[in-house]
């Protein structure tokens, strides 16, 4: 007889309709609004003439030159040096602002300095003399001698064999390629001072403040930045008010579910969940090379040509130990990341993974490591020109954070996909059986977006100009960053909980829904707020301002009420029978709270406004905030995600507390240290000569290595020495025993093999009691 | 008083007054039953009240007080540095002021930290 094979019922809906429309709504705007800044990044770009003139005709450079001097640009690492439009590295000048600073001074003095002279030159620079019909721009006589000078200039400056510049000796040598260069800059500065058609302020927002060519913060910058102000206020208001009054999110009740935690010994791992101890160890040793990159990057300040003696400007420049730190950064976060999801899923599903689980999950880390030794080597040879044509392909494609060659760019999406197909096969028999919003759904879909937003930067072609270049990179230094990570990770975190039975499933879904709405208004559009002043609109600025403000508000949000959350469900320990086993992991996630709230809310905030970005940008300010929002946040969580898992790949015996303690203070110690003590009051000094003496003035290497920044920078050495030693260096000790001891676990086989907790059993007469999730 | 000297007074007692801040919010409760930090005009149920701080609560003074204690000694090496850099009289009068006021505070923390360690 023919038995019908049975259907699999999915489980009904667990949150109500209206948090799902108003998920849909809610990003179906903040993308829309999204979709109309790129409209607008299109449309409004500042143009790139076919030929520069001089007033008398001579013709000085094509448009061809300035997008082959971008080429030259990115190619040889100078956004990793200094920067462009205020973005890119700290170190070497911004040259948008140098090159329009010397410029000017050269017209000025030209026509009799300071007295006779400031009046004409304010005029060169702000009157808009590019004709679109014959698509050429006129510089006055006195620009064209400027730039001929300031070829020669820059010609100097990037083939000096003495290097003591942080670039390596005769960086680039080639008479065309600084020629081409030159040209480059001196577009960048031409679109800042020439004011925009039909407009008073230039194509950057009058960015950046330099006097000699009347470039002064808009009517724009100010009064948006007054807007932005009174968007948090009144949305930080309405946020106390909502969640006080109606405890929306019902962990205000009392729970009453007594559990026991499994000892994690007594808890079997999958094959693919052994696989993942490889990642771990992996994510510590790219950890330690991150800062120790990141020492060498900082000793540049203190000594340009070397490190204590040693030439190694010819070896490891500036802007190849910044590429490395920068793109480790995101790498050993990622890294964490995927071998958490992989580690994850079976406890998910709670059954036997499909066969070869853990074959797929060894190839994503030989990829991985692959991607990540291909693309920093890439970047190495990349400068010193190896790949001839292929440069962007292979070396160094030079957009700071999508520094790696397209091709391991490429790579590196395809290894993201690959690891969702491995989360799909691992996930596959329980999403079957679940309503499509449910939080097995929603954590498929967070991992989703992870390559499909990663594969937006390959819109950045060296060829593109820089203003569309610049906005494709940010959907992947911010969307993807700030928002996607962040929407991955509070999922993760989330089912983490309800995985270890502390959490109720409809709370731990009402955080990821609210987070998702929260961050799909403020976060999505408040991109914008990179975008203030490269090139873009002013409509793009006012919509960056606004809306960023309101990212403050989850920020508030997920620190004190998140807090409460992570909490409520660890407050379980005092009522089990077993010792809580991830003291240490929900340690890092408090650290997290904080970092949050300081690194991201306030040292976020302090430089969103438009007209404190004006003067900030680039300064130490911005690397104040970087600093303790990326490791403070993602950093603590990705080292929280390692102890997590690696409390169960290692036995009980080879497990220390301790190590884990160092490693929380010290991390956290040196963290706080480097913004205390160097970045904050270093940038505080930047934004205070910025202001009073002009953009370029805060970005002089001169000024840079002034004693008094010089002793705020060697102040920071005791801190860093605590993060590394004290901080790194247990990881990676734990990292390698869970890779030497992973063996030794039984294999899951049942379904309560998996199961990180039992017992649970409700008070009497309390089995029903449901907390109260709605108003 | 010169510019780099009053810079670092000033931001010596902002760092101060940063750890006092810190300190103040690790002795607010942070447990869910009992925080009122976004309560508005939520009512206190009665039952929330009886409920003691467990862990992790018990350890958010104590991650609070270390980051505090971070912020006192950042401004402790500042305000020394300041000191061999700028003395003339009127900058010693101010600076050793701001040092009084570093050490008083630093004296306080080690206090509260044997506090917490003897409960």
């Amino acid at each position: 007889m023919k038995v019908a094979e049975p259907t699999v019922q999915r489980r009904a809906r667990v949150m109500a309709k209206g948090w799902v429309q108003a998920v849909l709504l809610v990003s179906l705007f903040g993308f829309t609004v999204l979709g109309y800044m790129a409209a607008k990044t299109y449309q409004d770009e500042p143009p790139i003439p076919g030929r520069v003139v001089s007033a008398s005709g001579t013709p000085l450079f094509t448009g061809e030159d300035v997008r082959s001097g971008q080429e030259v640009f990115l190619r040889n690492g100078l956004m990793q040096y200094g920067s462009i439009f205020g973005h890119g590295a700290y170190l070497g000048p911004d040259f948008t602002a140098d090159y329009l600073h010397r410029s000017a001074l050269d017209v000025e003095k030209s026509y009799g300095g300071e007295d006779v002279g400031r009046r004409k030159t304010i005029a060169d620079f702000r009157t808009n003399k590019y004709d679109a019909g014959s698509d050429t721009l006129t510089y006055s006589d006195a620009q064209a001698a400027a730039y001929q000078r300031l070829v020669e200039h820059y010609h100097g400056f990037f083939s000096d064999p003495a290097g003591d510049t942080g670039l390596r000796p005769a960086a680039i040598s080639d008479r065309e390629d600084t020629r081409q260069l030159t040209a480059y800059f001196s577009w960048s500065s031409w679109v800042s001072a020439a004011e925009r058609p039909g407009k008073d302020y230039s194509y950057t927002n009058n960015w950046p403040g330099e006097a000699l060519v009347g470039n002064e913060p808009t009517a724009n910058v100010v009064v948006w930045s007054v807007l932005s102000l009174i968007a948090l206020l009144a949305g930080i208001g309405a946020l106390l008010a909502v969640f006080g009054r109606w405890n929306w999110l019902g962990w205000h009740g009392r729970d009453h579910q007594e559990l026991s935690f499994r000892a994690p010994d007594k808890v079997k791992l999958t094959p693919s969940q052994k696989a993942c101890a490889g990642f771990f160890l992996t994510m510590a040793g790219l950890f330690l090379v991150q800062t120790l990159v990141g020492v060498a990057s900082q000793h540049y300040r203190a000594e340009i040509g070397g490190f204590f003696g040693i030439d190694s400007d010819r070896y490891l420049p500036f802007n190849i130990v910044r590429t490395w730190h920068v793109q480790l950064s995101i790498f050993w976060v990622v890294t964490s990341f995927l071998a958490a999801g992989i580690f994850l899923a079976p406890m998910i599903t709670a059954r036997r993974e499909p066969k070869g689980q853990h074959v797929l999950t060894h190839l994503l880390l030989a990829a991985l490591v692959i991607v990540v030794v291909g693309s920093l080597l890439g970047e190495l040879a990349g400068i010193h020109g190896w790949f001839g044509d292929l440069w962007s392909w292979f070396g160094m494609q030079g957009f700071e954070y999508l520094d790696l060659g397209r091709f391991w760019q490429i790579l590196l999406t395809i290894g993201m996909g690959f690891w969702v197909l491995i989360l799909w096969r691992g996930l596959r028999s329980k999403l079957r059986s679940e309503h499509r919003s449910n939080m097995p759904w929603l954590f498929f879909y967070a991992a989703l977006a992870l390559p499909a937003f990663y594969a937006v930067g390959l819109l950045a072609t060296p060829r593109s100009s820089f203003v569309v270049a610049d906005f494709w990179r940010f959907i992947v230094v911010h969307l993807w960053v700030e928002d996607f990570l962040e929407l991955f990770t509070t999922v993760m975190v989330a089912y983490l909980f309800v995985l270890l039975g502390v959490v109720r499933e409809r709370v731990a879904m009402t955080v990821i829904f609210l987070d998702i709405i929260l961050y799909s208004a403020g976060g999505v559009i408040g991109m914008a707020h990179h975008l203030y002043f490269n090139g873009e609109p002013a409509e793009v600025l006012a919509l960056g301002a606004f809306f960023s403000a309101l990212e403050v508000i989850p920020l508030t949000f997920l620190t004190v009420e998140a807090w409460s959350f992570l909490q409520l469900g660890v407050r379980q320990e005092s009522k089990s029978s077993t010792p809580f086993p991830h003291r240490w992991a929900v340690m890092f996630l408090v650290a997290v709270g904080f970092w949050n709230f300081l690194g991201a809310g306030v040292f976020g905030f302090l430089i969103n406004l438009p007209i404190v970005s004006y003067y900030e940008i680039g300064t130490a300010l911005t690397a104040n905030h970087s600093h303790a929002a990326m490791m403070g946040v993602y950093g603590m969580l990705a080292v929280g995600f390692m102890l997590f898992c690696l409390r169960y790949l290692l036995p009980e015996d080879k497990w220390s507390d301790k190590l884990a303690m160092i490693s929380f203070w010290s991390l956290n110690i040196g963290l706080a240290w480097m913004a205390f003590v160097t970045l904050l009051p270093l940038g505080i000094v930047q934004l205070y000569r910025s202001v009073g003496q002009g953009y370029w003035a805060a970005r002089e290497l001169n000024f840079l290595q002034n004693d008094f920044n010089l002793l705020l920078g060697w102040l920071r050495l005791p801190g860093d020495v605590l993060f590394i030693g004290g901080g790194v260096l247990p990881l990676v000790w734990m990292g390698f025993q869970g890779v030497r001891y992973r063996g030794s676990h039984q294999e899951a086989l049942t379904e309560d093999d998996l199961m990180l907790f039992t017992e649970v059993t409700p008070l009497p007469g309390e089995a029903d009691d449901e907390l109260v999730t709605a108003p | 008083m010169r510019a780099e000297a009053a810079f670092l007074v000033g931001y010596a007692v902002a760092l101060v007054a940063l750890a006092a801040g810190l300190e103040w919010i690790g002795r607010k409760s942070s447990d869910p039953w009992s925080s009122r930090m976004l309560a508005a005009s939520r009512p206190v149920d009665l039952a929330e009240r009886d409920l003691t701080a467990d862990w992790p609560h018990s350890e958010v003074p104590r991650f609070h007080q270390g980051l505090a204690a971070v912020a006192l000694v950042a401004a402790f090496v500042l305000t020394v540095a300041n000191l061999a850099r700028h003395h003339r009289p009127i900058e010693l009068v101010v600076i050793a002021c701001v040092l009084a006021l570093v050490a008083a505070s630093i004296n306080r923390v080690i206090r509260q930290h044997r506090d917490l360690s003897r409960r």
